[in-house]
């Protein structure tokens, strides 16, 4: 038997946003239509290199085994050495946490066959994320909000439809910040809010409705995508990260531009263009945007995070880590998975086995610094 | 028991696959392209590369109709049109999905025998873990099927596990799902698709180029159609 879809995840995807990706047969990558946001943008190619030594040996220096546990970490608590991800033991799977230093695992919410994890978000001590409850109707998921000291743990919100069915075509991946949850909750097969809840009152609005796409944390912004009645692309949106009041676009993202994946941090917003990644440094104001002079093909934009000025994310063939400052970067083989959160990259290696089948894990973990870079690479 | 053009068409196909390990492949491609059958698929072709010309791609009607998509993709693609819930009721499709021999016969029904006469389709296991050989014989049966002659997709069945590799958009995570091959490249080795994906995960592309070592690693386990 088949077909399943323990998995359905994408990273405040907007539902629209397949437009921009290719949808010709090309041996290259396309160049997109150039918003303003991208002809204002410094171009920067991308350079792979190698993994250096010397994120290897601190990679290395920080390392814990996993006995007969696989774990892909989906976020990173720096502040304390956590990561937070799914887990799957020879008798049980779900949400774990993981103790960097001493790879101690704690079972936070054990999950049926039906149920597996997506998205994941955390602000001390709130873990939310989105979770499939079925393997084979892939719209069919919930929002789960777990507080990690009490482990009380709730459903806020599921993709059930007033008429009983679920969610195709739209997505909603939660992020946790500024004493809320925020994320993308569908109202109809074409429509959604943009739902807030805030923890300390209970409180639950709409930010915004439409065609919606979930939300990040961005310097002081809360920050989505929205496909407006009349535009043929979408354009970003903004409220105050801590009111969730309205917010100015700078001038130079306000124009509609296609947008793939979002991702933020205190230093950065990210989106992806399909072809090309762009970058704001909100304090600057600067805008960068990126792409593979070489391997393209090999690097979509998907699914990113962000670690100071680290840019990590899963490529479908590997996962890859970018300095944004120098533009270049390296591939973590698979099989792996890389979370990143602050200043903090998580990266697990599972032991290689059959297929599907649970093994030891290995996880390491590196700390960032403003003066961390990938230097020395040559095209 | 006569033996029809059609039967004689699949016929050569089948020596095809054997003689084509003798290296004697385009020859027999070209008899065979000759007594091929009807309406096919068109194909773009040059050195090196070949890829369906107008392939097909729907959003799959539900999280678990990726096999009646790929069938109907397939039919559209090659000029005989079904829609998902014609292929999905004649599979037995429910919500646990389609499963892999119900998937071949619906795509012999609905695909092979109106466009190539009898049992065109045929399933092929990949090991758990492929071997270089494995990848040789995909890319055969790619460069059988997309060519100028016969203009066929192919169906690929992926098995996705978290940490390992994924078709374009689709999360880190366990994932079972069917999609339509129309292209290959052996000069960057990449392999062209379509994923119905697109209704479900809607950042997931319509198509891609994806590399062709790394498919076969994720139909590992599970297989595909020709």
């Amino acid at each position: 038997m088949k077909r399943t879809a323990r998995a359905a995840l994408l990273f405040a995807a907007l539902s629209w946003s397949t437009v921009s990706c290719s949808t010709t047969p090309s041996f290259g990558t396309g160049e997109s239509p150039r918003a303003s946001a991208m002809a204002a943008a410094t171009a920067i190619g991308i350079c792979l290199r190698a993994m250096p030594s010397d994120w290897s040996a601190a990679l290395a220096r920080n390392t814990v085994q996993l006995a007969t546990t696989s774990f892909s970490p989906e976020a990173v608590d720096p502040a304390h050495d956590f990561a937070f991800g799914y887990f799957e033991s020879p008798s049980q799977h779900g949400v774990a946490s993981l103790d960097l230093h001493s790879g101690r695992v704690r079972h936070l919410s054990v999950m049926t066959d039906a149920e597996w994890v997506a998205w994941m978000s955390f602000s001390d001590p709130w873990l939310a994320w989105e979770q499939g409850e079925s393997r084979y109707v892939m719209g069919n998921w919930s929002i789960q909000l777990l507080n990690t000291r009490t482990g009380s743990q709730r459903q806020l919100a599921t993709s059930r439809l007033p008429d009983g069915t679920f969610l195709t075509g739209q997505l909603s991946f939660p992020v946790v910040g500024n004493g809320y949850v925020a994320w993308s909750q569908p109202t109809s097969h074409s429509s959604a809010d943009l739902r807030l809840y805030r923890f300390d009152s209970g409180e639950s609005l709409a930010v915004d409705s439409g065609k919606v796409s979930s939300p990040v944390i961005a310097a002081r912004q809360l920050v989505w995508g929205k496909l407006g009645e009349h535009d043929s692309q979408p354009s970003l949106r903004m409220a105050d990260a801590m009111t969730a009041k309205p917010a100015t676009v700078p001038a130079a993202l306000a124009r509609p531009m296609p947008i793939g994946y979002l991702s933020g941090s205190p230093g950065y917003l990210v989106w992806t263009t399909g072809t090309e990644l762009m970058v704001e440094q909100p304090d600057s104001g600067a805008l960068s945007r990126y792409h593979f002079t070489r391997d393209a093909i090999k690097h979509p934009f998907q699914f990113p995070m962000l670690a100071g000025h680290f840019l990590v994310w899963y490529t479908g063939t590997s996962n890859t880590i970018l300095d944004l400052q120098t533009g270049n970067a390296f591939d973590v083989p698979l099989p792996s998975s890389v979370a990143a959160s602050g200043d903090e990259i998580v990266v697990t290696r599972p032991v290689p086995g059959a297929k599907g089948a649970v093994t030891n894990t290995t996880v390491s973990w590196i700390r960032t610094s403003p003066a961390t870079r990938l230097a020395s690479c040559s095209h | 028991m006569s033996l029809t053009i059609r039967d004689l068409a699949q016929t050569l196909r089948h020596h095809t696959l054997r003689l084509a390990v003798a290296g004697v492949l385009v020859p027999v491609i070209g008899l065979a392209g000759q007594v091929g059958a009807d309406a096919h698929a068109s194909v773009n072709t040059g050195y090196g590369w070949a890829y369906i010309n107008g392939l097909n791609q729907q959003g799959q009607w539900n999280g678990y109709y990726c096999g009646p998509a790929v069938v109907s993709e397939a039919s559209y693609t090659e000029g005989v049109p079904v829609d998902q819930g014609t292929a999905a009721a004649y599979m037995g499709t429910t919500s646990n999905g389609t499963d892999t021999g119900a998937f071949t016969a619906g795509m012999q029904h609905f695909v092979g025998v109106p466009t190539y006469g009898s049992n065109w389709y045929i399933w092929v296991n990949v090991p758990y873990t492929p071997s270089s050989s494995d990848m040789s014989t995909f890319v055969s049966h790619m460069q059988f099927d997309i060519s100028p002659s016969y203009g066929s997709v192919l169906g690929g069945d992926a098995w996705e596990v978290a940490g390992g590799p994924h078709l374009v958009g689709h999360p880190n995570q366990t994932i079972f799902h069917y999609f339509e091959i129309g292209g290959w490249n052996t000069n960057n080795s990449t392999t062209y698709y379509a994923d119905s994906a697109t209704s479900v995960w809607s950042t997931v592309p319509a198509y891609s180029w994806f590399d062709t070592w790394t498919m076969v690693v994720i139909l590992g386990g599970r297989g595909y159609v020709w």
